[in-house]
C-alpha cells in the first residue's frame, strides 16, 4: 500500500475522542468539534451576525488552521496555489454553509450526534449521501473547476496571517469581540486546550487528508474504503466516549442543538454533501487547505463566513424548534443554485 | 496504445485519481501516462493503482510526477 490506511485511523480515533471528551471540558453538548459551527461562532465573534446565542473565536478554529499550516511548512508540503474558479468557489463554500446551519452541523458533527445516539443524525447522514452520490454523478459527466497553479508564496500566507493576527487580538483584546453570554456560544473548553485539540486536529489531519465528504464520495466514485476508515475511527472513538462519559441516548426527540424536522435534516446536509464534492472537500479539509496555502480553498472558508452571517442575519439557520420558512427556501434554492453551477460547468467545459 | 498524457497538474482531489481510473477502464489501451504536480495526488493514483490491480512507475519532473499505469 502507497498510503497506509494507519494514520488515517489514528486521526480518527483521535478526532473522535477529542469530539467526546471536548463536551465534558466545556463544550456545547454533541458539539465538542463542530467546523461548521465554529466557523460561524467566529463570523458571530467578529459581528458577521447578531445572533447572541452563537458567538465566539473558537480556539479549535484557529488551532486547525495553524496545525496544518506548522506541519505543511515543516514537511515542506506547504505550496501556495489558486485561482480555480474562485467566485464560484466563495459562493458554494457560502450554500455549503447554509445548508449545515438548516442541519444544525457539518458532517464531522453529524458523526459526533450519530454516536451520541441523535438518530435525526442518520436523516442526515442518507442525505449527505444523496448529494455526494448526485456530486460523483457530475464528477462523471466532466464537471471540473479547473487547475489551481502554483502561486507566488506570498498568496498562501493571507489566510494563516489573519487567523494569527485574528487569536493574538482575541488574546489580549477579548472585549474587541462579541461573545455570547448564554446558548451554545458560551459553552466553551478552556482556551489552551481547545487551541491544542484543534492543532493537533489540523496536524494530524494535515498529514492523513482526513475528509468526512472524500469518505463516501471515494466509495462511491472510485472504490477506495481508504477515507472511510478514517470517518469509522471518528464514530467508534466518540461512540466509546460518549458511552464512558455517559452522553449516549437513543432517538428522535429532545437531542441536543438539534431538530427533528427529517426532510430539512435530508436536504440541509444533500446541499452540504454536494457542495462538498463539488468544492473538492469537506468543511474540515477546506480548513486544512486553507492553511497549506491553498487559497480557492482559502475563499471557501471566507464563502462560509458569509453564508453564516447570512444564514443568522436572515434567519435561514435551523433551531432545536425545526427549520422556518425562510431556511426552507434558502436550502431548496441552495440546491437549486448547485445544480445550476454544476450543470453551467459541465456545459461549458465540453464547449 | 496511445502516448497521450494526462495533465492533471493543478487539479484538486479526486480529478486526478478520477481521470486516471476512468482513462484505464473505459479506453482499449493498455497504458494510461499521467502528469500531476501535488503530492497527494501522486499518492492518490499509486494508492488507487494498487487497489485496482494497475501496475505502475512513478517518474519525478522538477516539481512535477509522471506516473505510468499499466494494466498487469
Amino acid at each position: 500500500m502507497v498510503i497506509s490506511n494507519r494514520l488515517v485511523i489514528i486521526t480518527g480515533l483521535i478526532v473522535g475522542f477529542l469530539g467526546a471528551f471536548l463536551v465534558l471540558w466545556g463544550n456545547p453538548v454533541n458539539m465538542g468539534i463542530c467546523v461548521a459551527c465554529f466557523v460561524r461562532d467566529i463570523a458571530g465573534g467578529i459581528g458577521f451576525h447578531r445572533a447572541e446565542v452563537v458567538q465566539y473565536i473558537r480556539p479549535e478554529v484557529i488551532g486547525f488552521v495553524l496545525g496544518a499550516f506548522l506541519l505543511s511548512i515543516f514537511t515542506g508540503e506547504f505550496k501556495p496555489r489558486g485561482g480555480s474558479a474562485p467566485m464560484i468557489r466563495f459562493f458554494l463554500g457560502a450554500l455549503m454553509m447554509i445548508g449545515a446551519l438548516a442541519f444544525l452541523g457539518c458532517p464531522l458533527r453529524m458523526i459526533l450526534r450519530l454516536a451520541a445516539g441523535d438518530l435525526n443524525a442518520v436523516i442526515g447522514l442518507l442525505g449527505f449521501a444523496g448529494g455526494i452520490w448526485a456530486g460523483g454523478k457530475f464528477l462523471k459527466m466532466g464537471f471540473s473547476l479547473g487547475p489551481s497553479p502554483a502561486l507566488n508564496k506570498t498568496n498562501g500566507f493571507i489566510i494563516p496571517g489573519l487567523i494569527i493576527g485574528l487569536f493574538i487580538l482575541f488574546v489580549f483584546s477579548p472585549g474587541l469581540f462579541f461573545s455570547s453570554t448564554s446558548g451554545p456560544g458560551s459553552l466553551r473548553a478552556p482556551l489552551l486546550l481547545a487551541l491544542g485539540a484543534g492543532l493537533l486536529v489540523g496536524a494530524l489531519a494535515q498529514r492523513s487528508r482526513l475528509c468526512t465528504a472524500g469518505a463516501l464520495r471515494d466509495l462511491f466514485l472510485i472504490r477506495n474504503p481508504h477515507l472511510f476508515y478514517g470517518v469509522l475511527a471518528i464514530f467508534l472513538a466518540a461512540l466509546i466516549g460518549n458511552l464512558i462519559l455517559g452522553n449516549f441516548s437513543l432517538g428522535f426527540s429532545d437531542q441536543p442543538v438539534a431538530h427533528t424536522d427529517a426532510l430539512w435534516n435530508f436536504l440541509g446536509l444533500g446541499l452540504v454533501g454536494i457542495t462538498a464534492v463539488l468544492l473538492g472537500g469537506c468543511p474540515l479539509r477546506q480548513l486544512i487547505l486553507s492553511g497549506e496555502g491553498n487559497t480557492d480553498s482559502g475563499l471557501v472558508f471566507l464563502g462560509m463566513m458569509a453564508g453564516a452571517g447570512v444564514s443568522h442575519n436572515f434567519g435561514l439557520a435551523g433551531s432545536p424548534a425545526g427549520l422556518a420558512l425562510p431556511g426552507q427556501i434558502a436550502v431548496i434554492a441552495g440546491l437549486i443554485l448547485s445544480l445550476a453551477i454544476a450543470g453551467g460547468i459541465i456545459i461549458f467545459n465540453k464547449k | 496504445m496511445s502516448e497521450n498524457i494526462i495533465d492533471a497538474r493543478g487539479l484538486s482531489c479526486p480529478e486526478p485519481v478520477f481521470k486516471a481510473r476512468q482513462a484505464m477502464l473505459n479506453k482499449t489501451n493498455s497504458q494510461v501516462k499521467i502528469l500531476v504536480d501535488s503530492e497527494v495526488a501522486k499518492d492518490n493514483i499509486l494508492n488507487q493503482a494498487e487497489i485496482d490491480n494497475f501496475s505502475s512507475s512513478m517518474e519525478k519532473q522538477g516539481e512535477d510526477y509522471l506516473i505510468t499505469l499499466q494494466r498487469r
